[in-house]
């Protein structure tokens, strides 16, 4: 437990430093600041979608609807009604967990695993339709422009960096909340039906409540990922609902690493960091990318993040081996300090 | 009622039905036997097509060899399919399966745009004399589709229940274990289903030319279809996909002749939204 809890701050420590300095030694034109705007946005939507994997061992074939529809709500409110974005990213995140509740009500009273996945896909594809079709409301195919920006006291968050800056502090606050969550009754209750839904049912764990509450927040979390979406790109349409963000908030999730919390996040940077050094590939890109992925998910089928904690476990076990060994050379102050 | 456009609709739907049919059955055969959601099965139908452009228009063979080749290398191609993106990941969580079929559908239709660039190709297609029967125009073609349909979803039917293979595959789909505790090698059951499953995929796209033109975007509008066929029909059924492939092409037909054009894309996903309200674990699914 001690030894999980100072990986996660060795871990979380430099990459925060490494984050916060990003954009102003790295990455400084505004194209590549977007860039990393883009990371923390696939992060969070990652997060939520590592909920219904990683903690309720479940699948969501349709979070990218859950995601194009928050991003929908908050442009439409801004646009049609004049409200704040602030509001927005509220009332997204409101929508898509009202409308989670509802459809992971349908869904997950009978299905589960892989059915659960195909049953989720088919909501999915059916949001994605009606947002093509239902020209009045959502654009049609060329969806909603001109999504305004966030302001605080009438300055407003149009620029990359300070956009940048606002999203991984909601992460950061995102990522300490789950933490939280998951320690939390709610969270082990979860946990618990994911390790073995008939026991968990015999000590009188609701199943289908928690589940359902669980997918709904989880939408919650994903709809809010697609206002922050909507309101820095300033434009929405129908391919935010589509398979492709399906298949990236997926990519982040596994590539990453499940139910580790930092696995998604680190998903993220990967997928929009290696898809963007292979642009020099042109039409090769996505071939290759595929290739990519086939390899990472063949030599890391537990994801990334988990295969890094490993090596450095290793590595601080080693340390530990060393200083056990009577007679070994200690020198005081290094090596392994961070364990105990 | 207008009943010579009530019967050209017919016509049509049944058409569309055939490809559903024959698409639906493979995805629902490597669901139902492997517990593995194929989501390249899209790309490997685009990739039918396009061969079949290629060795027709530029190779020059006629559409009959061009597509048993085309077929019969599809099918050969599933065993790498099995062996490079499904085998491998079969210890893991099922959810790592869904990822290597993902990344092998990115390689494809990438690899595909690359080599035959995104535009619509037309293949020569083999007879196009119209017939006329009680005031529905149909081509030769059109019932060349939906005889080698039958013919398919028939000796599909027959390999699965008169075979010695059909009876391994389908124990092996029932009782992975205890298939492997009676003997029957499933590894090559594995292989199997998955040639079935792509020649299949191949076979889809070869009849495909004979109503639309070759495109590698294809693919994917093809499997949400094929995934809205297997929900309403109940996953690894295939026998369901077959009777709701066909009722499914040709209900959306008289949909978008009768009720509305506009909606005709959105009619699957209602129906599949009554099911699954209805019915989860859809109509032949047991639960």
């Amino acid at each position: 437990m001690r030894l999980r809890n100072s990986a996660g701050f060795w871990f979380g420590g430099p990459v925060l430093v490494v984050a916060l300095g990003m954009p102003v030694f790295l990455f400084t034109n505004s194209y590549n600041r977007g860039l990393l705007v883009l990371i923390v946005i696939y992060a969070i939507g990652g997060l939520s979608l590592d909920y219904i994997m990683g903690e309720m061992g479940q699948f969501s074939f349709g979070h990218a609807a859950f995601w194009g529809f928050g991003a929908y709500v908050s442009a439409k409110l801004a646009l049609d009604l004049g409200i704040s974005p602030w509001i927005g990213f509220l009332a997204a995140p409101l929508a898509a967990g009202l409308v989670g509740l509802l459809i992971g009500y349908i869904a997950l009273r009978r299905t589960r695993g892989l059915e659960l996945a195909i049953v989720t896909l088919g909501f999915g594809v059916l949001a994605w339709t009606v947002a093509l079709r239902w020209r009045p409301v959502t654009g049609g195919p060329s969806g909603l422009r001109q999504v305004p920006p966030p302001g605080i006291l009438g300055w407003e968050l149009r620029s990359e960096l300070s956009y940048y800056y606002f999203a991984l502090l909601v992460l950061l606050v995102i990522v300490f909340l789950l933490s939280r969550l998951r320690q939390s009754r709610f969270g082990r209750a979860v946990r618990s039906i994911h390790e073995n839904e008939d026991l968990a049912k015999s000590i009188g764990v609701s199943a289908t409540r928690y589940y359902v509450l669980a997918f709904s927040f989880a939408c919650a979390l994903v709809g809010f990922s697609g206002a922050l979406y909507a309101h820095h790109f300033r434009f929405v349409n129908p391919n935010l609902l589509g398979l492709q963000y399906m298949f990236i908030f997926l990519i982040a999730v596994l590539v990453g690493g499940t139910g580790t919390l930092w696995g998604p996040v680190l998903g993220a940077a990967l997928f929009v960091l290696v898809s963007e050094w292979l642009r020099a590939l042109q039409e090769y890109r996505f071939v290759i990318f595929g290739v990519v992925l086939l390899l990472v998910v063949l030599f890391m089928p537990g994801g990334v993040f988990p295969a890094l904690r490993k090596m450095a476990r290793r590595v601080v076990a080693g340390d530990r081996k060393l200083r056990d060994v009577p007679g070994a050379i200690r020198q005081p102050g290094t090596g392994g300090s961070g364990v105990e | 009622m207008n009943w010579e456009i009530l019967g050209q609709q017919l016509w049509n739907g049944l058409l569309n039905g055939s490809i559903y049919v024959i698409f639906a059955a493979g995805l629902s055969l490597v669901f139902g036997v492997m517990r593995v959601i194929n989501m390249a099965h899209g790309e490997l139908t685009m990739l039918g097509a396009m061969l079949l452009y290629t060795v027709t228009g530029v190779v020059g063979l006629g559409y009959f060899a061009g597509a048993v080749l085309v077929v019969v290398a599809m099918a050969l191609a599933g065993f790498l399919v099995n062996r490079v993106t499904v085998r491998p990941f079969l210890g893991h969580s099922e959810l790592v399966v869904i990822l290597s079929t993902v990344a092998l559908s990115f390689i494809l239709l990438n690899g595909s745009l690359v080599v035959w660039g995104s535009s619509p190709k037309g293949v020569d297609r083999p007879f196009n004399e119209v017939v006329q029967v009680g005031g529905v125009y149909m081509t030769t073609a059109h019932l060349l589709l939906v005889g080698t349909c039958f013919a398919a979803v028939l000796a599909l039917y027959l390999m699965l229940t008169r075979t010695k293979l059909g009876k391994k595959t389908r124990a092996t789909g029932q009782n992975l274990l205890g298939a492997r505790l009676i003997g029957i090698n499933t590894t090559a059951v594995y292989d199997a289903t998955l040639m079935i499953a792509s020649g299949l995929a191949a076979l889809a796209g070869v009849l495909i030319v004979l109503i639309s033109a070759a495109s590698p975007n294809l693919g994917q509008p093809l499997l949400i279809t094929g995934f809205a066929v297997v929900i309403v029909a109940g996953m690894g059924n295939v026998g369901g996909a077959v009777v709701v492939g066909l009722f499914l092409g040709v209900t959306e037909a008289l949909f978008g002749q009768f009720v509305s054009t506009y909606y005709r894309q959105g009619y699957l996903y209602v129906v599949m939204i009554i099911v699954l309200l209805l019915r989860p674990q859809g109509l032949f699914g047991r639960r």
